[in-house]
């Protein structure tokens, strides 16, 4: 037999490649998902999604209009059956690989959010970094949107939540971080996106605790949260002054947050220290930058942040009573063994937390504001 | 009686029943006459009027007796290659070789002359080594010219060129070279038993005799090296190697080979070191690139589309909106018609190669996309596919990989990016289990040696002061500065 | 030519070989069973079995250019050394059909949903079955190449983990109230350092033993590390709690990893982490072939290999349609593998000094 050992393979190697390729699927033979939103209605569940237009070169342009994604929705009782009945509208296998954004309506988040977050995390197409955004619109209104350059929607969410992130006046999460939240039975917030004037525009912050949506927190109150949150928080403010308005870029240098627990009670020290670059001064009247001026508007500056911070803590605490801002893993990691004993879910609106903030207040290095 | 002079009966005879067609110069002497028997087309006739003849005659005019071919050999005959010879049957072999037979009717040696003139083609550029700087003399198809190439770049005292007759009809000359301070001992002796051992009808080029001399006839890579130019030559010769020429061949043999040599070319030794390493880089680059770009292609429209970014996807799926063949399938049809185009243009006729190359760039480039028939990024991969197998020093290494690549497409198409490694582990295997005359094909990388490693591939390799380890050369140094 | 390995083969057969498949469910049992500590309970394991690492090879090197087998009939007599050779024949075969079913599972599970598990086992096992057919030195080889692939892309991609993951889920490194979990721990990461018993098949020239000795006495400490850096890096991408839910925590770990040209970096796993999977893999398909060869000397190489082959395919497809097989699997391997990596070397080290048989160290 191991004479004809290479016939043997032979027979054997074509027949392998001939029983077919199970996983073979071309690109062109998908409907090339780009957006799904989720909405409930009643106890009924819909999935809409945005499919991305696919047009071969050469082809495309001319005559307006003609160029918008198609959009198919599937109803049902549960996730399987409203997906299911999305499937049966299909012409092609959906692939949720180029899915980048996750829209949730308020509706649907108000029920339990965990169950869709499960499901997602199994379902191997989606891209690990797909974007999950909570909003009030409804979906029909995402079909209404356009694009000078034909980009999908779900495409232009997540290009706007990406360059807010990058520019420092959000807080970048993966799903990932939401299940493990859930999981470890922390709170967190998810971004809020909505229209303006059909425009996608950054809204602000939905909360949840227990995996339900609490509340909203508008982009406008959101500074605080981004300062003890965020990776890299970057905002702008027009300060007064004794001599008139001046317009500075504050930068997050470092953030510490020190736990103490004693006597059965938590208390946190929060100390944040900020960059202050001062880069334009109002009007035309002359007034000088001096170290005094400065300094007072570094005070000014420093109110201003205490004030925004604290007013992120007492909302977590007082009204949602949710520790997005994850106090609780300063505390955990400090009193592991203390942490693991209370319910921390309780204890979070107690806490004492305390804040500190240091503003180093400096002229931007670019232009001598002060030549005449 | 007549008095039979046997030997030369004996050859005259032997020689007309052969019935082959030669010339023959008769001398009348005391004793009989002197038989001058040459093939006129293998033989300089001027040389032989001016240095045979004319002596001869002039010899024979002072009516001298009892010639002797010793005698004519030392004191007549002006050639400077004169042989004595006493076997009968060696003489056909002889004129057939080229030489000069003198038969003397008093005596049972002949002599055999040396004056053999083959017209050949001259010294001309190399056509597959090519290189920016560096000489450009090569080798041509006559042995003697070879190795005069060779003496004229190794005036080493050692250097020794052993010379053999293979091919029962042919008898063509094959001449190994190598240096033997240098050489490893083992690689010789493998060598000379193997060409020894060759019992065939002929040999034409040094691409048949290599088929003999490889240890498995049925090995994809290559184990020897072919060398074209002389200064290569004597390179690997300072190195430790063996150098094969074979008569009728203007490409020497070398060996041992290994698969990272495969990508040294002369430009990096006479070039910058930080230049050379940056060639080595980019073929090692286009090695992958040729063997694997229409297999990730595959791999990524197939199997992983999520792969890629989601933008590039959408792309993707446009190229390839119109396209009707899987891609695999229009993957496999193109690498057909890129074969199909290397073959013609190698053997198109000069004057319509050009016209040939604009026409196939055309219609194979632009019509085909507009057809829908290969999506442009299928065609940008193969082409460029196509460009980087070209950028092997060594030609020898870009056949397998014609080959391999189909495999790699396979079970690509089978199983994905999986199937891709699941070849590459089946491809890697056969190569660290390759001998080249007992020096692992795959070093220096397995088994690593840092030293070997790092001249290869970081540092111009003329310069390092020792010679590879794993050729195990006599003398392992160098340079002394 | 003798088969032998260098030191830097016996590195990477070792590297590779005891990686090949727990390097992507550690951390899910690290996360589960210890927590942020469990470090400790890796570092500590893999002293224990460095140690026994040395015993094999010091074994391997008083007897130059011989296996298990050839130097047990020294030692015990021959018909030990048949039983010992049979012992080991059955316990790589176990071991490799565990380690063909988890490779073709993860495959399934995470990139080819749809194909046959049977499909991929049958492809799979005609390129082990090439490689092993090769022999002890080829293999070393081939390891050689692999090994140093992986080592640098895993290096350089647990780095970037460490860059991007979120510190704090790491964090705290050791509780003290935890000791008793860690060293309860043990038990589940023993399985993890299987693998050192390989090292049975691969004869050692005897010219410096004492270095190679030491060289995989480092190296299972290597492996160690290793392992702390996969756990940690994993648990900082993926959270804690998330760690526990995977089964296959490092892949999903690695698919998080931020990165403008591949959307899913896995796919870089998919290539270098499954060629090194498959290198681990060969290597146990090795051992067993050897050790067949050894028991059944009249047919052909090529016999033996395909034959062992048929076996790991079919006791595959058999044990895929069994229910909590890889349990089943993991019991049997917790017993035999210490048997096998710890026992029996150690028993033999043992009976070749008391009998004189054992050379010091050159």
């Amino acid at each position: 037999m191991f004479k004809n050992r290479g016939k043997l393979i032979l027979l054997l190697v074509p027949a392998l490649l001939l029983t077919g390729c199970w996983d073979s699927q071309d690109v062109s033979d998908l409907n090339l998902g780009a957006m799904v939103i989720l909405d409930r209605q009643g106890d009924e569940l819909s999935f809409t999604v945005e499919i991305a237009k696919i047009t071969p070169p050469g082809e495309g342009g001319g005559g307006g209009g003609g160029t918008k994604q198609t959009y198919l929705t599937g109803a049902g009782a549960n996730f399987a059956e409203a997906r299911d009945a999305l499937d049966m509208q299909m012409d092609k296998p959906l692939f949720l690989g180029t899915v980048r954004t996750l829209v949730i309506t308020e509706r649907a988040a108000a029920g339990d959010l965990a169950e869709y977050l499960f499901r997602l995390r199994e379902n191997q197409e989606y891209r690990q970094k797909v974007n999950i955004t909570i909003t009030a619109e409804e979906p029909e209104a995402f079909e209404g949107f356009e694009n000078e350059s034909d980009e999908p929607a779900g495409y232009v969410i997540d290009d706007t939540i990406q360059t807010a992130t990058e520019l420092g006046h959000t807080c970048a999460v993966t799903t990932e971080k939401y299940v493990n939240d859930i999981l470890a039975g922390r709170g967190f917030v998810v971004q809020n996106i909505g229209f303006d004037d059909k425009q996608i525009k950054l809204n602000g912050y939905s909360v949840f605790r227990d995996a339900k949506l609490v509340g909203f927190i508008p982009i406008e109150e959101s500074r605080g949260l981004t300062y003890i949150s965020g990776r890299r928080p970057v905002w702008v403010y027009r300060l007064p002054g004794a001599g008139g308005f001046v317009t500075a870029e504050v930068e997050l240098a470092s953030r510490d947050v020190k736990p103490s627990y004693r006597d059965g009670k938590v208390k946190f020290e929060v100390k944040l220290a900020f960059r202050a670059t001062i880069q334009y001064k109002s009007g035309t009247s002359l007034f000088p930058l001096n170290e005094k001026n400065i300094k007072e508007y570094s005070d000014s500056l420093r109110r201003v942040l205490k004030s925004e911070v604290d007013a992120a803590i007492q909302l977590s605490q007082r009204q949602f009573r949710s520790d997005y801002m994850s106090f609780g893993e300063a505390l955990r990691i400090a009193y592991p063994d203390e942490f693991e004993k209370m319910d921390w879910a309780a204890e979070y609106p107690k806490a004492e937390i305390e804040t500190e903030m240091s503003v180093d207040c400096a002229v931007s290095d670019k232009l001598d504001i002060e030549a005449s | 009686m007549i008095k039979k002079r046997p030997k030369i009966e004996v050859i005259l005879k032997a020689i007309e029943e052969e019935g082959f067609p030669l010339s023959r110069r008769s001398l009348r002497c005391e004793g009989g006459s002197i038989e001058i028997l040459y093939v006129q087309q293998l033989t300089d006739r001027v040389s032989l009027a001016d240095f045979v003849i004319r002596p001869l005659c002039n010899y024979l005019a002072r009516g001298e007796r009892g010639l002797k071919a010793a005698e004519v050999a030392e004191n007549v005959l002006l050639a400077d290659d004169c042989a004595l010879q006493t076997d009968a049957d060696e003489a056909q072999s002889l004129i057939l070789d080229g030489r000069v037979v003198i038969l003397l009717p008093e005596d049972e040696q002949y002599i055999s002359v040396n004056l053999k003139k083959v017209e050949h083609r001259t010294i001309a550029d190399p056509m597959i080594e090519y290189t920016l700087r560096g000489p450009r003399d090569c080798f041509v198809e006559n042995l003697d010219t070879n190795l005069a190439l060779v003496r004229y770049r190794n005036k080493d005292a050692k250097l020794r060129i052993c010379q053999y007759k293979v091919g029962v009809r042919t008898k063509t000359s094959v001449a190994l070279i190598y240096i033997e301070d240098i050489a490893n001992d083992k690689v010789v002796e493998t060598m000379k038993k193997r060409i020894q051992a060759i019992d065939v009808d002929g040999i034409g080029e040094s691409g048949e005799l290599e088929v003999y001399l490889q240890s498995g006839r049925r090995n994809l890579f290559p184990q020897m090296g072919v060398v074209e130019r002389s200064d290569m030559a004597q390179h690997l010769l300072n190195e430790g190697k063996v150098l094969v020429l074979v008569d009728g061949s203007g490409m020497a043999l070398s060996a041992p080979k290994c698969f990272a040599e495969f990508f040294h070319s002369c430009d990096d030794r006479y070039d910058n070191m930080y230049f050379g390493l940056f060639m080595r880089i980019t073929r090692y680059a286009s090695f992958v690139l040729a063997l694997y770009a229409s297999s990730f292609y595959v791999g990524i429209a197939e199997f992983h589309t999520d792969a890629l970014p989601s933008r590039y996807v959408i792309s993707l799926a446009e190229m390839r909106a119109r396209v009707p063949f899987p891609p695999i399938v229009g993957a496999l049809m193109l690498e057909f018609i890129v074969e199909l185009l290397r073959e013609a243009l190698l053997r198109v006729p000069k004057q319509i190669g050009s016209a040939v190359g604009i026409v196939s760039a055309i219609v194979i480039g632009q019509a085909a996309i507009s057809a829908g028939i290969f999506s442009p990024l299928l065609l940008m991969l193969a082409s460029g596919a196509l460009l980087a197998s070209f950028v092997m020093p060594d030609f020898t290494l870009a056949n397998p990989m014609r080959i391999l690549k189909i495999f790699a497409l396979l079970s690509t198409g089978f199983l994905g990016f999986y199937g891709l490694v699941l070849f590459t582990c089946a491809m890697l295997i056969h190569l660290v289990s390759i001998e080249s005359f007992g020096v692992p094909y795959f070093s220096p990388l397995a088994p690593f040696n840092r030293y070997d490693f790092l001249r290869s591939f970081i540092f111009n390799i003329s310069l390092s002061p020792l010679r590879p380890k794993n050729l195990k050369d006599k003398d392992r140094t160098r340079t002394r500065t | 030519m003798k088969a032998s390995v260098t030191d830097r083969q016996v590195f990477f057969v070792l590297f590779l070989t005891l990686t090949a498949y727990t390097v992507i469910s550690i951390p899910k049992v690290i996360a589960q069973k210890t927590g942020s500590g469990g470090w400790t309970t890796i570092l500590f394991t893999s002293l224990v079995f460095a140690a026994f690492a040395w015993v094999i090879v010091r074994l391997n090197s008083a007897f130059p250019g011989k296996m298990l087998f050839d130097y047990s009939r020294r030692i015990v007599g021959k018909a030990a050394a048949y039983v010992l050779a049979a012992y080991f024949a059955l316990y790589f075969l176990l071991v490799a059909v565990h380690l063909n079913m988890q490779l073709t599972a993860v495959l399934r599970a995470e990139f080819y949903p749809k194909t046959p598990q049977w499909v991929m086992l049958v492809a799979t096992l005609l390129v082990i079955g090439s490689v092993a057919y090769r022999g002890v030195t080829n293999v070393g080889r081939f390891f050689e190449v692999i090994g140093s692939v992986f080592v640098l892309t895993a290096v350089a991609t647990h780095l970037i983990m460490f860059l991007q993951g979120q510190p704090n889920e790491v964090l705290p490194l050791f509780r003290a109230s935890q000791i008793p979990e860690y060293l309860l721990g043990t038990k589940d990461v023993v399985i993890a350092f299987l693998g050192i018993e390989l090292l049975t098949v691969f004869p050692l020239s005897g010219r410096k033993s004492g270095r190679t000795a030491a060289a995989a006495f480092l190296t299972v400490l290597f492996v160690g590390v290793f392992y702390v850096v996969v756990v940690e890096s994993c648990i900082m991408m993926l959270g804690m709690q998330s760690t526990k839910n995977y089964s296959y925590a490092l892949i999903e770990a690695i698919k998080q990893i931020d990165n403008p040209i591949l959307e899913r970096f896995d796919i870089l796993f998919l290539t270098v982490g499954f060629a090194a999977l498959v290198a681990g893999i060969c290597g146990v398909y090795l051992a067993l072939v050897e050790y067949a060869t050894r028991l059944f000397k009249k047919p052909p190489r090529i016999a033996v290999v395909a034959g062992a082959g048929a076996a790991i395919v079919a006791l595959s497809v058999a044990g895929q349609s069994m229910k909590n097989s890889t349990d089943l699997f993991e019991s049997a391997l917790l017993i035999a593998g210490p048997v096998s990596a710890l026992l029996i070397p150690g028993a033999l080290l043992l009976t070749a000094k008391v009998r004189g048989l054992v050379q010091k160290p050159r």
